[in-house]
């Protein structure tokens, strides 16, 4: 393991699993997990190291509560590391209900963009020779100028926030790759220069470049101009944003390890040796701390990937049907399994954790939807809480007691394995 | 020609895009930095070539930083090369007091016309940043009697206010 602190003295004991609460229940569950539970003398949740909170969540989640939250036992909120994710994809592809929350921030003020993807979204793209990419292209990136990227960083600054992450846009399609990555170089350059000069001279903050893509852009081809725009400067932090789920495609998860193991060797040869985050990611996450990932983020009980349909559904499906993170199997399940599994067991939960051993049963908590979403969130957060201890401390060395996590006989969560040999 | 060494900078749309506070800050920022990256000094006329700034602009930041004394200036005929006083900053001596929102930082520094103690105040921004406000060098081997000074005008100070 390894022991860092960041610039403004805050500990970090790598590799760390940071959880990126979305929703006001979310952060009111984080808060009170934090807070009540713990069965070892430390109590909350000391093994959950950070909160990443996206731009449009902040007011939301209330990133300030978060932020100033004490524990009656154990390490306060306060004193994980908090990181604000700008999170431009949200304006490119998320929910409606996000982006609108963007769209009516002030700082930074989103009423440029607002303006422009209403005027972009009242067009129909399929008799004119331009396409829809191209014009938000041409329209919108220029709008992510300097005092965008500038108002970006003020915002997490002013909320002394402990890592600051450069704001750049997503990388999403293979058809304007090259537009993509020179607009994300440009905002990496243009807000590295403002943080060494008139936003952080003084290095108080850590400083963190996040690519947010699609793992299928992830291949031999555009590794090389992925990587050389994540360390085209120094800073003390690189990351990657999964905006889709590699598990669906072998090659795509070969190309993101392929990726990984590359730029954890490019790091040894900077002078900072700065960290490498994994966002948006499960239980992936653990087989992507054997190939130099650092940090890695998991949302609360959500299957991090998100289709918007159309319908203005503020939660993606897995939510919808209220999904249990199953520690033995590894895997979340539907509440029909789980039902029939405890079925055999008189409807105990399979876990140990204080949520699920404290008496309730299974048919119990998952009559009433909103008693059963609060109770697998911090059923997670336990669970996983428990799991990084583990894997953490388990006398091999990280990369077998991975593997043996994943390769127990109960675990349905096989796919990694090839990656842990 | 003298080849100096320059930070990334904006490109000139980009910088002009900002507001004229941040501005002012940037242009200061930005020959900080190029006055601590050139240890031998730099004259306007080399700046002058080497960012996108006009002498004006040059020279009234110049004078600030020469002002707190961040900066020193040795006449060499008729041209001022600038120092940095920073580069003969000794870091481990370096202490920093907050006192209501302002920092007070104290640093030894030896440069080219000798030893002194300087003391630096920053104060918060509008965006709340903290700037340098001011900065006063004494001489190393006067400082005792600098800091006496300041205690027996001090004690005076508070018998003459009861």
């Amino acid at each position: 393991m390894i022991k860092t602190r960041l610039r403004n003295g805050k500990r970090l004991d790598m590799p760390s699993l940071f959880v990126n609460p979305q929703t006001s229940r979310d952060s009111q569950i984080l808060k009170s997990v934090n807070s009540i539970y713990g069965k070892n003398e430390d109590g909350g949740i000391p093994h959950i190291e950070g909160i990443i909170v996206r731009l449009c969540d902040c007011k939301t989640v209330g990133i300030q509560g978060l932020i100033e939250q004490t524990a009656l036992s154990g390490p306060s909120l306060s004193e994980k590391v908090i990181v604000i994710d700008p999170a431009l994809d949200i304006i490119f592809q998320g929910t409606k209900d996000r982006k609108n929350r963007l769209f009516k921030m002030k700082k930074p003020n989103f009423e440029e963009l607002a303006e422009s993807f209403s005027k972009i979204n009242s067009i129909n793209y399929e008799d004119l020779e331009i396409t829809r990419l191209q014009d938000i292209i041409d329209r919108i990136y220029p709008l992510l100028d300097i005092n965008f990227i500038r108002q970006t960083l003020e915002f997490q600054l002013n909320l002394n926030t402990d890592i600051c992450v450069i704001p750049s846009v997503p990388l999403t399609t293979m058809n304007y790759f090259d537009e993509q990555i020179a607009k994300i170089r440009d905002m990496h350059r243009i807000g590295f220069s403002l943080m060494q000069t008139i936003m952080d001279p003084d290095k108080k903050f850590d400083w963190m470049f996040l690519i947010s893509l699609h793992p299928r852009l992830i291949n031999n081809n555009t590794i090389p101009k992925i990587k050389e725009t994540l360390t085209m400067h120094q800073v003390d932090h690189y990351g990657i944003k999964l905006l889709n789920d590699p598990d669906t495609d072998p090659m795509q998860l070969q190309f993101l390890v392929n990726f990984l193991d590359e730029l954890d060797l490019e790091r040894e040869t900077l002078e900072n040796t700065p960290s490498i985050h994994l966002w948006n990611t499960r239980e992936l996450g653990y087989m992507a701390w054997c190939h130099g990932v650092n940090i890695v983020g998991n949302p609360i009980a959500t299957y991090p990937y998100f289709r918007d349909t159309g319908e203005d559904h503020p939660e993606p499906p897995s939510e919808r049907t209220g999904r249990y993170y199953h520690p033995r199997k590894k895997i979340d399940v539907d509440k029909e399994i789980l039902l029939n599994e405890a079925r055999k067991h008189n409807y105990a939960f399979p876990c140990s954790c204080e949520a699920c051993s404290n008496g309730k049963t299974v048919i119990e908590l998952i009559e009433d939807p909103r008693r059963w979403n609060k109770f697998r969130r911090t059923h997670f957060l336990l669970a996983k809480n428990e799991e990084v201890n583990i894997l953490k401390n388990d006398e091999l060395p990280l990369k077998r007691a991975v593997h043996a996590f994943f390769a127990d006989p109960q675990s349905d969560n096989s796919t990694y394995l090839r990656f842990l040999s | 020609m003298m080849e100096i060494k320059i930070p990334e900078i904006l490109e000139k749309k980009e910088y002009l895009k900002l507001p004229p506070n941040e501005r002012e800050r940037y242009v200061r920022e930005i020959l900080r930095q190029v006055v601590a990256m050139n240890p031998l000094g730099v004259t306007v006329s080399v700046l002058k070539d080497e960012l996108p700034f006009n002498s004006r602009t040059l020279e009234k930041h110049l004078s600030v930083l020469t002002f707190t004394n961040e900066i020193y200036t040795v006449k060499i005929g008729p041209n001022s090369l600038y120092l940095p006083n920073h580069k003969a900053l000794h870091h481990e001596s370096r202490e920093l007091i907050n006192l209501k929102n302002r920092e007070y930082i104290v640093y030894a520094v030896n440069n080219r016309l000798g030893e002194f103690v300087l003391i630096q105040e920053k104060k918060p921004s509008h965006s709340n940043r903290m700037d340098v406000g001011g900065g006063i060098l004494i001489p190393k081997e006067s400082f005792k009697e600098f800091i006496d000074f300041l205690v027996k005008w001090s004690d005076e100070y508070d018998k003459n206010s009861t």
